[in-house]
């Protein structure tokens, strides 16, 4: 892994076209900006993991008859 | 083509109706192709299911969520929507994964991110929406009304 390190208001560039900008810093808080095309969808890591771990569950629903017994 | 599905055996499908995830689902990058089924005995059209053409054990139970929750509108970056091919909002239709535990009355719907299907294109995609939905919505009490 590439370890960098940027002040507040420095920022890095990824692949010519992604910017991520360090906007402040907070104890161990960090907030950072992110310059993207409009083509490149930027999602927290944790709500992209979230929603991983979300169909992983899915995906293990047993019985499909549970849903038609419910009323 | 014949294909074996987890919850309904072996079915008939048709081919034309395979819906591409071009980037799978989150936690199942690898799996692209999927079919969306819906069980007869299911005459409120309510749930759904999409079932991997690749990999018979893997499906995933869908609902409706507009049949239960009028109201419920997520927004999408529309990014999103432009890699589902040319679209015209009549052909866009959104499904929520469901989790159905032991415990049925514990099913939760996936609001955050529904699955959106371009039925021009047949591309379809689970987007993460912008709205603060939950990702864990308790439906079960919504479904007797």
């Amino acid at each position: 892994m590439l370890a960098l390190t940027r002040k507040k208001g420095e920022s890095i560039i990824i692949n010519d076209n992604v910017e991520v900008v360090v906007i402040s810093v907070n104890g161990d808080q960090v907030k950072l900006g992110i310059v993207a095309p409009k083509s490149i969808p930027v999602h927290r890591k944790e709500v992209y993991e979230l929603i991983q771990k979300e169909n992983m569950e899915a995906a293990l629903n047993s019985e499909v008859g549970k849903i038609f017994s419910c009323d | 083509m014949k294909l074996n599905t987890k919850h309904f055996g072996e079915i008939e499908i048709d081919e034309s109706k395979i819906l591409t995830f071009e980037e799978g689902l989150p936690g199942f990058e690898d799996t692209k192709r999927f079919i969306l089924l819906r069980d007869d005995k299911d005459t409120d059209e309510l749930f759904y299911w999409i079932q991997s053409v690749d990999d018979e054990k893997l499906a995933f139970a869908l609902i409706d969520m507009l049949k239960i929750m009028p109201d419920y509108d997520p927004m999408v970056p529309i990014e999103e929507l432009s890699a589902l091919g040319d679209f015209d909002s009549k052909d866009l239709v959104n499904y929520n994964i469901l989790v159905i535990p032991d415990e049925v009355k514990e099913m939760t719907a996936n609001l955050l991110a529904p699955i959106v299907i371009n039925n021009a294109t047949k591309k379809a995609k689970q987007i993460i929406s912008t709205n603060d939905y939950d990702v864990k919505y308790k439906i079960f009490d919504m479904l007797k009304k």
